[in-house]
């Protein structure tokens, strides 16, 4: 086994483990490397026209950023491979795998150490997008701007709005994904492990281009980036297109990465029936990412030309079209929706068998409602353009096929009903999360027939009512089964335990605010509020104040959420038994902390991994196995 | 096992399936990157907003594209030489090939640059402009990056030694993993080049 391979001896002082490829150094060279590129951007402006003509020169920006991420890559160590592949140096399967702290600051391909980089990275910006949020709702007090200009208030719904979408993205997949996925299969690493190591430093680089737009005067398009506005906006959209860039490029990694793993990687007797459901909702969320993101990429490389390059593919007048941009945009935006949702779904049909103490009801069933939601959620994408002025007749089409999804959709929830049926329950709080994350998915999936549906959408879209039912099924939904995941694997990744009180107090809290928050808005929606908007009509004030002070409350029971974090993994530090919930799942076998490379020995499977109380059930796996190649069947 | 070949304590054959499983799926995942420039061409040119699609004076230099086009074509035929070579244990046919290939890509890189400044219009005069500089550089970025894939394959088989016989039979089944997935995505790429090139350079 390769470990310590870089361990620091121990007599050297500390601050010289802060000198080499890491963190540190990345944030030097990626100032550094801004700093070079605005300053080259700038010389070419000068000499070009079109740029001299404006007070503002994205050229600079862009190019600012592109070198402010090469040298932040660099500066984490992530062009020494390629660079010693260039020279000719064989390849080798994974670097820096040790113990101690410093591998959580730079490149490292342990993929539970990429896990827990994820889970703190999603953390803190979850909680910067939360507050985002809260800034949105104390404005809307007032139906009249009161603290911010129309401006402002525009650049904080887009930075919560693309905040959001990015780090939902990965919540579930990230932390859990690249924590579980290699474990759950059987395996020691993922398929390509630097690439999996660089998706992480991207999905932290990303939140902060997008928090540079505040210094930029903001962009004015909230998360779905429309042109022509956003060929009109100022240099703050310059951020905004970078930043998801850099998101669509590490979901396209992501993708790319769990496929192969989990094609390639399988210990043997893992097959394709005995995948756990939580692999196999990755698996369908990765065929998704990896399909539609490079049309996100894509279109946004448009958007950098016409803000860079005069080209004209956004703006009509000049032979381009806005609806090119909405059309690309919603071909990847539609998928996005289901690589939230799936993930979540993964989460709550792994979780539910184990506090049901029976077997998962319908394993197949399961199976194909994922790959069909995958398969369908590509041609659905235009009921984002119901009233757009698309050509009407293909608005039945995309109705149909939007309508059609909730049969996949149903499988799910009709695997879930049916392992939930005569169910001696444990009520332990990852299963409470997970049944509420059910009934709050069920309000978001049944609003968004109506979404679905032409005619009430003329009425509703651009509404509350979107905005209501789109957060019923990502916060509510996908949030919920964040949650939940996390109460159920922190005992695993950390090897500590939890405030169970505070936990249960956080649930009943933010079950009972998530809802008094969302489900009045349906209704401002049916009122007519439109989003994104600083005012509203006066006659909506007593909602939005509701709105409000429920929306505050429920930032403090996150709150409560962010202390009990905190306080257990960094104070506490209260060791937990080593499968506290009796599952099967092949991670709670291995001892706690999981060893560097997972398994002394390649395990073989045996077993389907939710056979609960069936009698003469084997133990998953065998894991003193002859060591066997990995791989499938 | 006794015929078990291992890199740093681990069976290759997990590595060398990554080879053929990365390059397919990487393969999808640039059919959805190039579909999103054919979708740009369609749309736009059907839509052909204030008759500013392709106004006359737009005029793609064809015999640039054809030079890029032909020399990627060469490359990917050149390449197949190189990679028979490599089945047939001929290792000095495959240096030379690879090398020529890997120039031929490179070539095709600079001819692409070179066009740019020949162009005789700008990216703004219409939506053909701007689609035809996006997809070319789109195309361009790709080629550049198989460039390089190719260039560590064939800097791999210098450094490994003199004759195969100097490398280890772990090394030489990785090598031919590697080739034969760059070569599945190198055929496509290239074929990708000659459709874009057949609807820029002549549909238009
Ligand atoms: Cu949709």
């Amino acid at each position: 086994m390769q470990t310590d391979v870089i361990a620091a001896p121990a007599s050297r002082p500390a601050w010289r483990g802060l000198i080499g490829f890491n963190l540190l150094t990345g944030i030097v060279l990626g100032i550094v490397g801004f700093a070079v590129g605005a300053w080259l951007g700038g010389m070419i402006g000068d000499g070009l026209r079109w740029v001299g003509q404006s007070d503002e020169n994205d050229i600079a920006i862009f190019l600012g950023f592109a070198l402010g991420l090469v040298g932040y890559f660099g500066g984490l160590g992530f062009f020494n491979y390629p660079i010693s592949r260039l020279l000719g140096h064989p390849p080798s399967l994974r670097e820096y795998d040790s113990e101690g702290w410093g591998r959580y600051f730079r490149m490292c391909t342990d993929h539970k150490v990429v896990g827990i980089q994820y889970l703190v990275v999603i953390l803190i910006f979850f909680f910067v997008a939360g507050f985002n949020a809260m800034m949105i709702r104390t404005e809307l007090l007032r139906p009249s701007p009161s603290i911010w200009p129309a401006d402002t208030y525009l650049t904080l719904v887009g930075e919560h709005g693309t905040m959001m979408m990015v780090l939902m993205s990965a919540a579930v997949i990230g932390p859990f994904g690249n924590y579980l996925i290699p474990i759950m299969i059987g395996a020691r690493r993922m398929a390509f492990p630097r690439i999996e190591s660089m998706t992480v430093w991207m999905t932290l680089a990303a939140p902060i281009v997008l928090l540079s737009a505040i210094g930029l005067g903001g962009f004015p398009t909230g998360w779905t980036g429309y042109t022509p506005l956003a060929d009109q906006a100022n240099l703050g959209m310059d951020s905004y297109i970078t930043a998801f860039i850099l998101a669509g490029t590490a979901l396209t990694l992501v993708g790319f990465n769990i496929l192969a793993t989990v094609f390639t990687m399988r210990a043997p007797g893992m097959t394709w029936g005995r995948l756990p459901l939580f692999v196999w909702a990755q698996v369908a969320t990765a065929i998704l990412m990896l399909l539609s993101a490079p049309v996100l990429v894509t279109a946004l490389l448009l958007a950098v030309l016409d803000r860079t390059a005069t080209t004209t593919f956004f703006t009509s007048g000049n032979g381009g079209s806005p609806y090119l941009f909405e059309n690309l945009f919603w071909f990847f935006g539609h998928p996005e929706v289901y690589i939230l949702a799936l993930p979540g779904f993964g989460v709550a049909l792994e979780i539910l068998p184990v506090f049901c103490r029976k077997p998962l009801w319908g394993y197949g069933m399961a199976v194909a409602g994922m790959l069909g939601i995958a398969a369908l959620s590509f041609m659905v994408w235009q009921h984002h353009l119901f009233v757009s002025g698309i050509n009407a007749p293909l608005r039945p089409f995309y109705m149909l096929t939007t309508e059609l999804i909730s049969v996949p959709t149903g499988f799910l929830f009709i695997n879930a009903m049916g392992t939930l049926w005569n169910a001696r329950m444990r009520l332990e709080v990852p299963l409470l999360f997970v049944l509420a994350q059910l009934f709050n998915f069920l309000i978001g999936g049944l609003s968004g027939i109506f979404l679905s549906d032409t005619p009430s959408d003329v009425t509703l879209h651009g509404s509350y009512f979107v905005m209501a039912h789109l957060h019923y099924t990502i916060l509510g939904g996908l949030g919920f089964s964040l949650f939940a995941a996390f109460y159920y694997w922190f005992p695993k990744m950390t090897g500590l335990q939890y405030n169970m009180r505070l936990a249960r107090i956080h649930f009943w809290s933010v079950f009972i605010l998530f809802n008094t928050t969302f489900a009045p808005l349906f209704a401002a929606g049916i009122l007519d509020m439109p989003r994104r908007a600083v005012t509203y009509a006066s006659y909506l004030q007593p909602i939005n104040d509701w709105v409000s002070i429920s929306a505050f409350l429920l930032g403090g029971s996150m709150l409560l959420f962010g202390i009990n974090v905190v306080y257990s993994w960094a104070i506490a530090r209260k060791p937990a038994v080593d499968n506290p919930w009796h599952s099967r799942g092949i991670e709670w076998q291995l001892p706690t902390p999981v060893p560097v490379h997972n398994f002394e020995r390649l395990p073989v499977i045996v077993a389907g991994p939710y056979d609960y109380g069936v009698p003469g059930a084997l133990p998953v796996m065998q894991p003193e196995a002859a060591a066997a190649p990995a791989g499938g069947e | 096992m006794a015929d078990q070949q291992l890199i740093e304590g681990e069976d290759i054959q997990a590595a060398v399936r990554n080879y053929w499983v990365g390059s397919r799926l990487w393969i999808a995942g640039l059919v959805f990157y190039f579909l999103a420039f054919a979708f740009s061409f369609l749309y736009l040119r059907s839509l052909n907003a204030n008759h500013m699609w392709h106004p006359a004076k737009v005029q793609a230099p064809a015999v640039w594209g054809t030079a890029i086009v032909a020399a990627l074509v060469v490359s990917a035929i050149v390449f197949t030489i190189a990679r028979t070579a490599l089945e047939r244990n001929s290792l000095s046919i495959w240096r030379w090939a690879a090398l020529v290939a890997f120039l031929l890509a490179l070539t095709a890189a600079a001819l692409q640059i070179v066009e740019y400044r020949e162009l005789g219009f700008g990216p703004g005069a219409g939506g053909f402009a701007s689609t035809f500089v996006a997809w070319t550089g789109g195309v361009l970025v790709v080629v550049l990056g198989m460039a390089y894939w190719l260039e560590t394959i064939w800097a791999t088989s210098i450094r490994a030694g003199t004759t195969l016989a100097d490398t280890s039979r772990g090394e030489r089944r990785m090598l031919a993993a590697n080739v034969e997935g760059f070569g599945a995505v190198w055929y496509f790429v290239v074929a990708v080049a000659v459709a874009t090139y057949g609807l820029l350079y002549w549909v238009g």
